[in-house]
Formats: C-alpha cells, structure tokens, sequence
C-alpha cells in the first residue's frame, strides 16, 4: 500500500520535475547555504573583534592576579653535556650515573632560578610539566598531596620545569596554569624550542614526553628518569633508593 | 574571525549534519514513513552532498592547522588520511555522477568513523593511550570545545553535547556513509534497474 502510493507520488514527481522540478532542488540548495551563512555570520558578528588565535584554549578573567602576562619562555644556560634521550622500558637508563648538566635559569617573574647539585651539595628532583598534557594535569595535584603529607624527603629540592609552551594549546599561558594549580615548589622556565617543543631544559635532560621526572644526587649524578604518570608509591620508592 | 568562532560555527554545521544523518537513517530503517519527495532530492543529491560534507571538512580542518597553528595529533592525522581522499574521489565522482564510488568511499568513510569514535574515546578519557605526553606528537586534547566544557583534569570534553574536531570527524563520516548508502531511486527500484553502486 505504502510502496503504492510512494510509486504513484514519484509519477507526479516525475512530471513535475520536466515542468522544471530540477529548479527547485536548487532552490532548497540555495536556502540552505544561506541559512548556513546566516548562522555562520550571526556567530561572527557576536564573537566581536577577537583576532587572538590563541584565545581559543584560555579562559582569561580579569582577576587572574596577573598571572595571564607571566612570561612564557626564560633564557636557560645550560653548563655540562647534554643526557641522553629518555628511552622508555630501558633497563638500565643509560643517563644513570653520568653527570647531570647544571642550568640556570628564571622563575615566571624573573627571578633567578639555579640548579646545581655541585653548588648546594643536595640532591634535586626536576619535574618537567608541559601546560596542555592531561598526565601533567593529572599528576601535579598527586605530587602536591605527596608534599603536604610530609613524605618527601628533607633534603630534596624540588623544582617544577614550565616546558614545551604552546600558545595554540589548552592552559595557556603556563604561568596562570601552575598558579591554577597550585604548584608552590619552585618554577624554572624553560627557553621555548618552539610551539609545543621540548625546551632548552629538557633537551639537556633527555625529555621525551611529559611528565618528566629526573633525580640527581648531592653527588650531582642522575640516579633515575621516569616519563608520564606515575603513582606518588612508585616514586618513592624511586626516591628513597636514588637518595640512599 | 577568531578559532573559537570557527569552531563553534562548524559545531552548528555539525549539529545540521547529524540531524541529517538521523533523518537519512529514519528513512532508511522505516521506509514507510520516508516521504518519496525527500528520497528522490536524496538521490539527486547524493554525491553532490557527500562531495561538499569531505571537501568542508578538508578545508576546516586546513584551516584550523594552517591558519590557527593548531598542531594536529595522531589520530587527527589518520581521519585526515581518509577525510582527504574522500575530498578527492566524490568530487571527482559528483562531477562524473559515477555512483559505483560507493565501493571506493564506503570504505574509506567506514574506516574514518571508527578512528574517530575511537579519537573521541581517547578525549573523554574513556581510554588512553599511555601515560604520558609525547614531546613529539600532541596529545588527543582537544584546542577548543563547542557547546560543552571541559573536564579539570582530562581537559577532555565532558558533559552533553559537547562538540570537538574529533566529534566533527565522526559526523562527517557518518553523513557521508548515510548519503552513500541512502535508498535508492523508486524509479530505479520499480523499473528493476541496477544500481550503480
């Protein structure tokens, strides 16, 4: 019955479209792409004048603290060689025992930033922490937990490494991230390598991916790497046999 | 016009083609209720419609890379492998109205759909790849969010409807499958002719 009356209506169809039924399919073509420019044009013109690419992953509010013109990349002077890149599963890490490259550098308001086991004599552990990545998104508030706790070591220094800054990408700009976040141990910024790319810091300590986490003795020797998510256990574990 | 307006501009361009998608597949699964009228522009347009769903999203997702900077990830770059041929072949078979394209973009659109249902998984968090950000390659974060928000630690989209590149992808494929493999002409059907595809 149904298939009846469809063949009967595609007669009519059929007549009407030599009486010029083709026209009209250009007509639904035409309104379309005018109700598509329509709306395309009418979320134009409530945007305003917003030319800044980089707005599309920041939520930019007038009461940051200031913490949205926190400079993005610091000069990094890098002393000693560079380690070897971080190679996942490696056993053993080749960078373990070679001699960790000193840096210097600068926090987000300029202030100077040097790590140096072979100047204070302590042991320090860089946690290099990339703005768009959701496993350093994920793993600060664990290693903020792991230090309000009291578990880490006195005698660590901990210092946090603002890297592979991307103006295009989410939580930009990592200043008003790690402030977001709460991060309260020490900030070096890295010196921009490029949009997303390792920067000046963590090419010197072999950075593959983020996170990264690097231990280097009073002796000023790399003890361990690790790269991505890792359980404030597992670390440790890790810390308390490198700084045996 | 800025990214985000972009964006939001194709997640309006979307939310159309899935209406579409879901009509089509109405039509297809109860074609009692399918008006003969809208089968027949269906089938007028169907290579023409498939052709410009491909070629607007090749053209969005170059714009977004080489105007806006946005650094596709990994499983961007495997839909565009598909998105793009697609682009290719059903103009040039829109052009030619050579409807036995359907052996070639079916396929091409079938594989697309999975790789981004699965791009939006790895977005929400529902999967992982590993457990770490690959200095090279981006992570399947999304650069912007349409109609949604996103979650604090993920930085994925969360909640209903939120629209990404990767949800655009999914709906771009599946309006170019619906419109391949949209019923065909009564005419066609009754006059037992074969069809070209």
């Amino acid at each position: 019955m149904a298939n009846r009356q469809r063949a009967e209506a595609r007669r009519k169809a059929a007549a009407k479209a030599a009486n010029g039924g083709g026209s009209k399919s250009w007509m639904w073509i035409t309104i379309g792409i005018v109700v598509v420019l329509a709306v395309g044009g009418i979320i134009w013109a409530s945007s305003g004048s917003d030319n800044n690419a980089a707005s599309n992953s920041t939520d930019p509010t007038a009461t940051d603290g200031g913490t949205s013109n926190l400079p993005v990349s610091q000069p990094v002077v890098v002393t000693g060689d560079a380690l070897p890149a971080y190679v996942t599963g490696a056993n053993p890490d080749t960078a373990v025992g070679k001699a960790a490259p000193a840096l210097d550098g600068f926090n987000f308001l300029g202030a100077p930033v040097k790590v140096d086991a072979s100047a204070t004599g302590r042991p320090y552990m860089l946690v290099y922490l990339a703005h768009w990545c959701p496993h350093c998104n994920a793993e600060i508030p664990r290693l903020l937990n792991w230090k309000h706790s009291g578990q880490v070591p006195a005698n660590l220094d901990v210092f946090g490494v603002a890297t592979a800054v991307s103006p295009t990408s989410v939580n930009f700009p990592p200043g008003k991230w790690f402030s977001d976040k709460g991060w309260d141990w020490p900030v070096m910024v890295d010196e921009s390598q490029g949009d997303g790319a390792a920067g000046t810091a963590a090419q010197a300590y072999g950075a593959t991916g983020w996170p990264y986490i690097v231990i280097v003795g009073a002796d000023g020797t790399v003890k361990a790497r690790l790269s991505g998510e890792v359980q404030i256990s597992d670390l440790q574990k890790v810390v308390d046999q490198a700084l045996a | 016009m800025s990214a985000t307006t972009l964006h939001d501009f194709f997640a309006v361009l979307t939310i159309i083609a899935a209406v579409g998608v879901l009509l089509i597949l109405i039509a297809r699964v109860v074609p009692a209720v399918a008006s003969v009228r809208f089968l027949d522009v269906l089938y007028k347009l169907q290579l023409p419609l498939a052709a410009l769903v491909a070629t607007v999203s090749t053209l969005g997702s170059l714009w977004f890379s080489e105007h806006f900077g946005w650094l596709p990830c990994r499983f961007c770059w495997y839909q565009r492998v598909f998105m793009y041929s697609l682009a290719v072949i059903l103009i040039i078979a829109a052009v030619r109205r050579d409807r036995s394209v359907r052996w070639y973009a079916v396929p091409l659109a079938g594989i697309g759909i999975l790789l981004s249902s699965w791009h939006m998984l790895l977005e929400r968090g529902v999967v992982s790849e590993s457990k770490e950000c690959l200095a090279s390659i981006p992570c399947a974060v999304p650069n912007a969010i349409s109609f949604g928000h996103r979650d604090p630690i993920t930085l994925g989209p969360a909640g209903f409807p939120a629209i990404t590149l990767a949800v655009m992808a999914f709906v771009g494929f599946a309006a170019i499958l619906a419109l391949l493999l949209a019923p065909e002409s009564l005419e066609e059907e009754e006059n037992g002719q074969p069809s070209a595809g």
